[in-house]
């Protein structure tokens, strides 16, 4: 603590030698959603202009033994959206992006959807919080070796503000809130220790089995000027690929500012670029509040 | 007839201990002689003339022909031997100024005078202390433990004991027999003690790659948060690269950390650290005298590649018991140390410290930020005890028992207490982060003989680091009670258990040997105990023990072939086992000194090293994560081949030393990209690289000896660097503290006896670090837009320059029952914002840009001790 209360900072300008400039893949592939794709591209560090994006690629997406589902010519705004192809569960996609000079090959499967649900909610006092929100889950894991999985949980509440007439303004506001749990299931994994509002872990610890286990939220809200309207669970079950990748996303941005830490490398999968094409399947639970 | 007559009257005179220091002043009068093609009675007149000397002598024995003399601003001492020994003669001083000439004896009888020398005022053995005969110019230094033997011919010697910081001794007798003869020296107030060479003049013994910080300079230095630090005051010395800014990191030569041998009385030390790096775990105020020994070193000392740092703890004041009150800024120190048998024979050293951070800010919290929903309380100590008790049975047994416990505990309190009329909730989470040294040592040493001496040491040295977090919750009302807890202890251990016996063997004048055995018994121990009430238990308890056994015998044997050239030949071998793997090597280490004359030591050396136990660290800053693993299969012992040679001048209160040295290293291990921590994983070996390394330079220091104004200059300049497979794809990188120029300036002086100061100033070339240089953006499930970096090659940018500029000034106060010393200073005086890390952030624009993060600007401290 002294430490932080002598350090000082100051601006420093640093030497840096041009960069060639690489391409970035930011991809969703979620069961029962069209594939889709954001193309840009890596920008100097000190390059504070929008980044640059790629219009002009050929995307072509085949199943697993490279029959060609469909190609999208072009993106707008770098997007890329596909039309007829609709991730399905358990199927493998390949994907080639092609750009002058260049073709990238990524590929992942679609995970199986989570056999989830909340079995029971109360509120508790949980590490000096009154009125945190627990809720008692069960996941039925699947018998087929390792399976990965992310827990997230997005609150929908509305804002009120007086407006000068005496009227009410109303705001709805949706955010990712943080997960907060002292389950050991969900805190003993080391990946998930590096953001609270993506709780990643593996059914190492109860592979096959249904496990239940409690986490919660201080972040409702029942006030005058601010009520929590619903929150909704995301159970989502990714491939390896995107389990590797999500966590050591949140791990460098964990570590992104700690002097003590080596530079963490986001493990995506596209050789030559930037950023992943992996897999997930999502299964969500919403809890409306009525007041 | 004749010569017995002299020897009478030299033991009528001044036999056994008699000071004799005028006939001391006239030898040490200097003269400058440029004499070509005379005869040696010539020349001898001419030496008359310039020192009112008388020679008598038998004119058969002076040979004939015409000779030569060149000396510049020599001793008479040493002027004589050079213009008699070459012709078999040798001289007396028989009274005041007159001196007789004889013929050397060819077929003399030898005899050992052997002894320990002391500090008079406490009875503390000194180290390195020179002893010579100053006819005959043959002398030695006191080992580790104050004994000294030295073997000359049969005849009248005047032995002359020095220390530098104490009046000297000389004492005139006939060795006719083996004599055991101890000494007490006297320090001297008015004489400055800040010096960290060997006196390079009087012995055979000056070693250019050794460096030696006693307590009294020690004391000097300016200091971080009041705390007098051994292992940062090292930093100042050529070859030596400090790690990150204000932390005990050192890289000598190149190497890492983990390759200095660090030993508390010769026991290992696995983390000398406390505070995350920032300061040592010795106290200073029980260290007696510590050494950087970086090159040609002895083959007793095995197990490291880059460095021995070999720090001396006091055996306890024979004369009185003594109490130290030391109050710092961080820290209050308390020390006792005295006789504690009527006897006095038997002594003792109890030291305690303890930091107070945790007293302030539990202040600071309880009234701040405790309330009923926001009990968190996270806090951070350290304490030290150093304790030893020595025997002497008498002046050829010695018994020590001493002992070293450290601990630093870093921790988190959460607890919360409801209570309502329907129910009671008690609530706790506790987070602790500790690691910490305990070491304890017996050790025996006795004079088997004038020649031989001999000591034997078991030690034990356990080194302990890990995480606790325990968690509880408590719900009752009339009808029910629920209960959850979960407990997690991880803890990592390296224990060593050590027996070795060595002895120092002197049978000749021209020939030492220096022998030893030992067995080294590591155990690394990694265990998880987890407990649950009411909660899943996901891990289960474990406990991993691997043994290795370390088997290793050595010898150093000196020879001094000539007047002028001496070399040392050492060979270690040691043996690793671990679970049926066997590494075993033979370490050859070399020391050639050439002495052309009395001022000038040209030298050279060469050492083999292996190294069975790798620190795997992703900082320098001593982090309590970092962990000691063994030698496997897969992962090969370190090794290192380093040359060094160079050149040391003394002249008058100046020393000069200039070094180059070349250092390959193979088998270092580092994290591989992507890993940070091992933590309980058991397939570390995976998570781990292999590489060389290899650093080459030049060093210079310049040194004043004495006067009221002391201190040195030294400068580096060197290249470092390291190339891993798995690392940087492949490429050769800059070693992180790969520093081109490293230039650091000391000096203190003396007021008056009361007081002194001590400025010292650092400038070396920026650090080097990986700098991300491109960014993107990534969704990562919960923020589309989450800037990720590319970071570029390894190292491969350069902090800006690191200088700095510390002062400390010291008032002492002698009152007749105690002593009290003030100390004032700073460090950082004028406030320079040197580099801890750079961080990419943005400004006040918006706009992304690279900051630098400095932890220390200017620091003002205050330090008050009291000596009863």
């Amino acid at each position: 603590m002294f430490l932080v209360l002598f350090s000082c900072r100051k601006q420093i300008d640093f030497q840096l030698p041009t960069q060639t400039q690489s391409l970035v893949v930011n991809s969703n592939l979620c069961a029962d959603s069209f594939i889709s794709f954001t193309l840009k591209y890596t920008q100097a560090i000190n390059d504070n202009t929008k980044p640059l994006l790629e219009n002009n690629a050929i995307i072509e997406i085949f199943t697993k033994d490279t029959l060609l589902l469909e190609t999208i010519p072009m993106g707008s705004n770098g997007h890329y959206l596909s039309v007829n192809t609709k991730a399905q569960a358990s199927l493998f996609y390949l994907v080639k992006i092609s750009l002058p000079g260049k073709v990238y090959w990524m590929g992942d499967s679609v995970p199986s959807p989570s056999q989830s649900k909340i079995l029971k909610t109360d509120s508790i006092i949980f590490q000096g919080k009154e009125n945190f929100f627990r809720i008692n889950y069960q996941l039925k894991d699947l018998q087929n070796g390792l399976d990965y999985y992310g827990i997230k949980m997005k609150h929908y509440c509305e804002l009120y503000t007086l407006k000068p007439n005496g009227d009410k303004d109303t705001t709805l506001i949706e955010e990712w809130i943080d997960v907060e749990t002292i389950d050991p299931i969900l805190t003993e994994d080391q990946n998930n220790k590096f953001s609270k509002k993506h709780l990643l872990f593996s059914d190492k610890y109860f592979n096959g089995s249904p496990i239940i286990f409690n986490f919660g939220t201080g972040a409702l809200a029942n006030s005058i000027s601010k009520k929590t309207k619903s929150i909704v669970i995301y159970m989502e079950h990714y491939t390896r690929q995107a389990y590797d990748y999500y966590s050591t996303l949140n791990e460098h941005i964990f570590y992104q500012n700690d002097p003590f830490s080596q530079p963490t490398l986001v493990k995506g999968n596209i050789n030559g670029a930037y950023g992943s094409f992996t897999g997930k399947n999502v299964h969500n639970d919403s809890l409306i509040f009525k007041y | 007839m004749f010569i017995r007559a002299v020897l009478f009257f030299c033991l009528f005179t001044g036999v056994f201990g008699l000071k004799l220091n005028a006939q001391s002043d006239f030898l040490s009068k200097r003269i400058s002689l440029k004499i070509k093609k005379q005869t040696l009675p010539l020349i001898l007149k001419q030496i008359e003339e310039k020192t009112g000397a008388t020679f008598n002598y038998n004119q058969k024995i002076i040979p004939a022909g015409s000779f030569s003399l060149n000396v510049q601003d020599e001793e008479l001492s040493v002027v004589l031997v050079i213009l008699l020994q070459p012709h078999k003669l040798t001289y007396s001083l028989l009274y005041g100024n007159n001196f007789v000439i004889t013929k050397t004896v060819t077929k003399t009888i030898k005899h050992t005078i052997s002894g320990f020398v002391y500090d008079e005022e406490t009875g503390e053995k000194l180290i390195n202390a020179n002893i010579y005969n100053l006819y005959s110019l043959r002398g030695t230094t006191t080992n580790q433990d104050g004994f000294y033997s030295l073997t000359l011919d049969e005849d009248s010697v005047k032995m002359v004991y020095s220390y530098i910081g104490y009046q000297s001794v000389s004492s005139t007798f006939l060795l006719n027999a083996n004599f055991i003869y101890s000494v007490t020296l006297k320090s001297t107030i008015n004489l400055p003690t800040f010096t960290v060479t060997s006196k390079p003049d009087n012995t055979n013994q000056f070693k250019p790659d050794e460096y030696r910080i006693n307590a009294n300079t020690l004391k000097k230095f300016p200091v971080l948060f009041g705390e007098t630090d051994v292992i940062k005051s090292l930093q100042l010395l050529p070859g030596v690269s400090a790690g990150n800014d204000g932390t005990t990191g050192l890289n000598i030569r190149g190497g890492g950390p983990d390759q200095n041998l660090i030993l508390l009385d010769d026991v290992p030390v696995y983390n000398p650290s406390h505070i995350y790096g920032f300061f040592s775990i010795f106290n200073s105020d029980v260290v007696k005298d510590v050494t950087l020994i970086k090159g040609g070193m002895s083959s007793r000392y095995g197990g490291r590649l880059s460095s021995v740092i070999d720090v001396r703890t006091i055996d306890g004041n024979t004369k009185k018991l003594n109490y130290q009150l030391s109050l710092g800024v961080l820290s209050t120190k308390l020390t006792l140390n005295g006789p504690i048998s009527r006897n006095k024979k038997t002594t003792m050293v109890l030291s305690g410290r303890r930091s107070y951070l945790d007293v302030l800010n539990s202040l600071t919290q309880s009234s701040i930020f405790s309330n009923q929903f926001s009990p968190i309380y996270s806090n951070y100590y350290f304490y030290d005890v150093n304790g030893k008790v020595n025997h002497r049975f008498n002046a050829k047994h010695q018994l020590s028992l001493s002992f070293y416990r450290g601990l630093d505990n870093s921790f988190t309190k959460n607890s919360f207490k409801a209570k309502d009329p329907e129910k009671v909730i008690k609530e706790k989470d506790n987070q602790n982060l500790f690691w910490g040294n305990s070491i304890a040592s017996l050790r025996y040493n006795h004079v088997i003989s004038p020649k031989l001496f001999g000591w034997f040491l078991a030690s034990y040295s356990k080194y302990t680091s890990g995480n606790e977090s325990n968690y509880s919750y408590i719900e009752k009302n009339d009808t029910q009670s629920i209960e959850n807890s979960y407990n997690y202890t991880f803890v990592s251990v390296i224990r060593d258990w050590n027996l070795m016996y060595n002895i120092e063997y002197k049978p000749l004048n021209w020939l030492s040997i220096k022998a030893g055995t030992g067995f080294v018994f590591h155990q690394f121990s990694r265990e998880v105990s987890t407990s649950a009430t009411n909660i899943v238990k996901p891990i289960p308890s474990s406990k991993e023990a691997i043994n290795s056994i370390e088997y290793n015998a050595y010898s150093d044997v000196y020879i001094r072939f000539h007047r002028k050239v001496s070399a040392t030949f050492g060979l270690l071998y040691a043996q690793y086992n671990l679970q049926g793997i066997q590494y075993a090597k033979s370490q050859p280490r070399f020391n050639l000194n050439y002495r052309p004359n009395k001022k000038l030591l040209v030298h050279a050396s060469y050492s083999y090293s292996m190294q069975f136990l790798h620190l795997l660290t992703n900082s320098t800053a001593g982090l309590p994560i970092d962990l000691w693993l063994p030698s496997t299969m897969k992962i090969k012992p370190e090794f290192a081949n380093i040359t060094s040679a160079g050149i040391s001048y003394s002249k008058g209160k100046y020393l000069y030393n200039f070094e180059a040295f070349n250092k390959n290293m193979g088998n270092l291990i580092e994290y591989k990209e992507q890993v940070n921590y091992i933590g309980k994983d058991n397939n570390w070996e995976d998570k781990v690289t292999s590489g060389r390394g290899w650093a080459y330079g030049l060093e210079a220091l310049i040194e004043k000896r004495s006067g009221k104004t002391t201190g040195w200059l030294s400068y580096t300049y060197s290249w470092n660097y390291r190339q891993f497979d798995a690392i940087n794809a492949g490429k050769i990188f800059p070693y992180k503290y790969d520093r081109r120029h490293n230039l650091a300036m000391v000096v203190n002086h003396q007021w008056s006896d009361k007081w002194d100061g001590t400025v010292t100033w650092v400038y070396t070339t920026g650090a080097n670090t990986t700098l991300p240089v491109q960014v993107y953006y990534a969704n990562s499930g919960v923020s589309p837009d989450n800037v990720i970096y590319v970071y570029g090659d390894r190292n491969a940018y350069k902090f800006p320059d690191y200088h700095r500029m510390d002062v400390c000034v010291n008032y002492k106060k002698q009152k007749p029952r105690y002593t009290r010393i003030w100390s004032f200073g700073a460090y950082n005086v004028y406030n320079r914002l040197n580099a801890f890390y750079v961080t990419p952030t943005y400004n006040q624009d918006g706009n992304r840009t690279l900051k630098l993060v400095s932890l220390f600007p200017i620091l003002p401290n205050i330090n008050y001790k009291i000596n009863f």
